[in-house]
């Protein structure tokens, strides 16, 4: 049989503290019940068993334990050490192990779980079928995150929006929107089935901003959703969004407090951007002066920010710096170099969209008989000529 | 779901593929391919498994080795199988998302793609009653990129790209791999094709899709679930949209570059994302079926959609919210993810009143 000896590493430590009582907290039967669980698992488990030894060196990145030393194990096979979750909705007879590498070499095993072990959560250590050792994990010290912004960043939005962008300061856990995020009228009344509950939502790489969706079958004319339910969007009214605060980052942490934006409906966008709407105020020729554009309405940020390019005579994109207004309807255009030609090009891909979904080449839901299809072109390019 | 059609049965198609294809894998490599993602799974032939990666923009084709036929085993009860993997990864369910599900043709085994908290994927294989996981950083792979290029993608303050095209389904039929993606910026439906074996040189298909409502609006939208499906005769894709109707586009049609009209042939009810769509046999006669986030599992009859023409020309006036072909909706909800285990079997992944995560063989002649 193995020998004993003790010596944790300070994280292991750490999660125990949790479970042990602290010096101000107040008696409760689940906390005596948990301090005589502990003491029983010592006496009975420890033991006769080897020292088990959880070093710093299988701290990941992300600063969870990925995995285990245990030291004096030359007399067993490594089947017979196997960890188990302590959380879990199966018993203990139908409960697998956790699945992972595990070497030993001479008297130590190593044991690497396919994932690292969780933060705040129990584990238990088996050898031969027998829990010889159980530890918690720390909780995790990751900031919280905090919803850093939001678009449209507008008072009023149209009735027909089609899309909220909400970005946060930390990656946070996906398929959670649904459970997290509500829509109430002032007199927070919770409106039902506004964003559409798409799986799998729509992250970008990191999981920083999520794009939602207004229900689109709600908000195109004569699909069943817009006949039955009506228009998601009531004109003249208002609403509020609220991303719930328990809403956690990947790294286990929640939000800490409520978010909440506020809207006010106005009237639908069906009037298709066109180049005309755009207003351009020209530098000199031979300064480094901005172009300013006013873009003649507020376009999709997230499009706005790759859709525009400024173009030479040559129609090849110039280096350069795009700001944005805060309504995200006018751009100002700072070249890397002064403007030395006399002709320039303003390039617009096609597929820029307004809030509601309009684009250059289409409505987002076109009337056949009232609306003018126009032919469809990728690129736009608007030509001026500097003073 | 991400089917592989078996036209002929396995043992003569094994022949007929091995001619047609001498080495469908001559190109694979040894390595890592790095994958970030597991959005969507489909098998092709010889245990090559097409994997959909949103995160890298990539579809990699994986060889599982995993290529034996197997004996079939006679029945599938799997309770709680949420709870099974999260014990196995060590973690809890509320932790874990099965991203999609994909059955081995010739092996039968089951493949699961889960994502975790922090995102990270892992392909499970349910083999022999066993639960095991397939390694992702040695494997012999190739891989295409979807990645339009792009001049300048925006990117925040910490320069990361914000941009993201998230892959809604996977398909493999005659040699091609078909994939639908929803972007997170703008509202349009992209469908890719792309021959396998993966020649790097070849450009990708894109083709931008619009549907019509009741004769009078057209409009564009993204496909969330799709299979390929003969009608008349005729290639088709049988797609289902994420505002619910499905339409058919026939494949001859389908060009690079080219806006292409589907005809609505139903509208299957409000408020109801389609998760996924296959097809199966009930004696002799071809069924599809589609599952649905609130919605029962739909059963279709292909030859209405085949010879339905009036194209949804009337306003949907039933309180049900359906119109179009008909269906008949199976006494199964919340069927999350289901995939063809052979002619007379169909597996399924679905939560019961209880709660309880099960996957479970059905029975064809049942449906």
């Amino acid at each position: 049989m193995p020998r004993v000896s003790s010596t944790y590493s300070w994280e292991i430590l750490e999660g125990f503290k949790s479970v042990l009582l602290t010096k101000n907290q107040k008696l409760s039967v689940s906390k005596i019940r948990q301090v005589i669980l502990l003491l029983a698992w010592g006496i009975f488990c420890i033991p006769g068993y080897a020292q088990v030894e959880l070093s710093h060196q299988f701290i990941d990145q992300k600063g969870k334990l990925s995995g285990v030393k245990i030291i004096g194990t030359s007399s067993s096979e490594i089947q017979d050490w196997q960890f188990f979750i302590h959380q879990s909705a199966l018993s203990t007879k139908r409960r697998p192990s956790i699945l992972g590498k595990t070497e030993i070499v001479r008297d130590t095993l190593f044991f690497r779980p396919i994932l690292p072990f969780q933060f705040d959560q129990e584990y238990q250590l088996n050898h031969q079928g027998k829990t010889i050792y159980q530890f918690k994990t720390p909780k995790s010290k990751f900031k919280p995150p905090s919803l850093v912004s939001y678009s449209p960043k507008l008072d009023t939005i149209p009735a027909n929006l089609l899309k909220v962008y909400l970005h946060f300061s930390e990656p946070m856990q996906e398929g959670k929107s649904g459970q997290y995020i509500t829509v109430t009228n002032t007199e927070l009344d919770t409106l039902n089935e506004i964003f559409l509950d798409l799986q799998p939502e729509l992250w970008n790489a990191d999981n920083t901003r999520l794009t939602l969706w207004i229900d689109p079958g709600r908000l195109k004319r004569a699909l069943a959703s817009n006949d039955l339910k009506g228009k998601p969007l009531q004109e003249d009214s208002r609403i509020i969004i609220t991303i719930n605060n328990r809403w956690e980052s990947q790294q286990s942490i929640p939000l800490g407090k409520d978010h909440q934006i506020n809207y006010l409906i106005g009237k639908e966008d069906r009037i298709q951007p066109s180049l005309k709407q755009i207003k351009l105020r020209l530098p000199k020729v031979n300064h480094l002066a901005p172009l300013l554009i006013d873009c003649g309405e507020t376009f999709d940020v997230a499009l706005l920010a790759r859709m525009l390019s400024v173009c030479n005579d040559q129609q090849v994109p110039i280096n350069g710096i795009f700001e944005l207004n805060s309504t995200a309807d006018q751009l100002r255009f700072t070249p890397d170099q002064t403007w030395n030609k006399d002709t320039y090009f303003l390039k617009i891909d096609s597929a820029l969209e307004d809030l509601a979904g309009n684009n250059f080449n289409r409505l987002f839901d076109v009337d056949l008989i009232m609306d003018t299809k126009i032919e469809a072109q990728d690129y736009y390019w608007i030509k001026f000529k500097l003073p | 779901m991400k089917r592989f059609f078996l036209f002929t049965l396995c043992l003569s198609f094994s022949a007929l593929s091995m001619a047609n294809h001498p080495d469908l894998k001559a190109n694979f490599k040894m390595g890592n391919p790095e994958i970030q993602s597991i959005n969507a799974l489909a098998f092709g032939p010889e245990g090559i498994l097409f994997i959909g990666d949103a995160k890298q923009a990539q579809v990699v084709a994986l060889d599982t080795e995993d290529n034996e036929a197997a004996n079939t085993p006679e029945k599938l009860n799997f309770k709680n199988v949420d709870e099974h993997i999260a014990a196995l990864l060590g973690t809890t369910t509320d932790a874990i998302q099965i991203r999609d599900m994909a059955i081995n043709p010739v092996s039968k085994n089951i493949y699961l793609a889960i994502h975790t908290q922090d995102a990270t994927p892992i392909l499970l294989r349910y083999a022999n009653e066993k639960m095991e996981v397939v390694a992702l950083d040695k494997v012999s792979y190739n891989e295409v990129s979807l990645q339009k290029p792009v001049a300048a993608d925006a990117k925040d303050r910490r320069g990361r790209s914000l941009r993201q095209w998230a892959i809604s389904d996977l398909a493999y039929q005659d040699g091609e791999v078909m994939v639908s993606g929803l972007s997170n910026e703008e509202f349009s439906s992209a469908f890719v094709r792309m021959a396998f074996p993966f020649n790097q040189k070849e450009q990708l298909s894109s083709i931008e899709i619009y549907h019509a409502a009741h004769g009078r609006y057209e409009t564009y939208a993204p496909i969330k679930t799709f299979m390929p499906f003969d009608l008349n005769g005729e290639k088709h894709i049988v797609a289902s949209y994420t505002c619910t109707p499905l339409v058919i586009f026939p494949v001859g049609e389908m060009e690079a570059g080219k806006h292409l009209k589907g005809n609505t042939v139903a509208e299957l009810g409000n408020r109801n994302t389609p998760l996924d769509i296959i097809s199966y046999k009930k004696g002799e006669k071809t069924y599809l079926l589609l599952a649905n986030t609130t919605r029962a599992l739909m059963k279709i009859d292909p030859e209405k959609v085949a010879s339905y023409n009036d194209f949804l020309t009337e306003k949907v006036a039933e309180s049900s919210g359906t119109a179009g072909v008909d269906f008949i909706a199976l006494p199964m909800v919340n069927v999350q993810q289901m995939d063809k285990f052979d002619d007379e079997h169909i597996v399924f992944l679905q939560r019961n009143a209880k709660g309880e995560l099960n996957l479970f063989m059905g029975d064809t002649r049942r449906l």
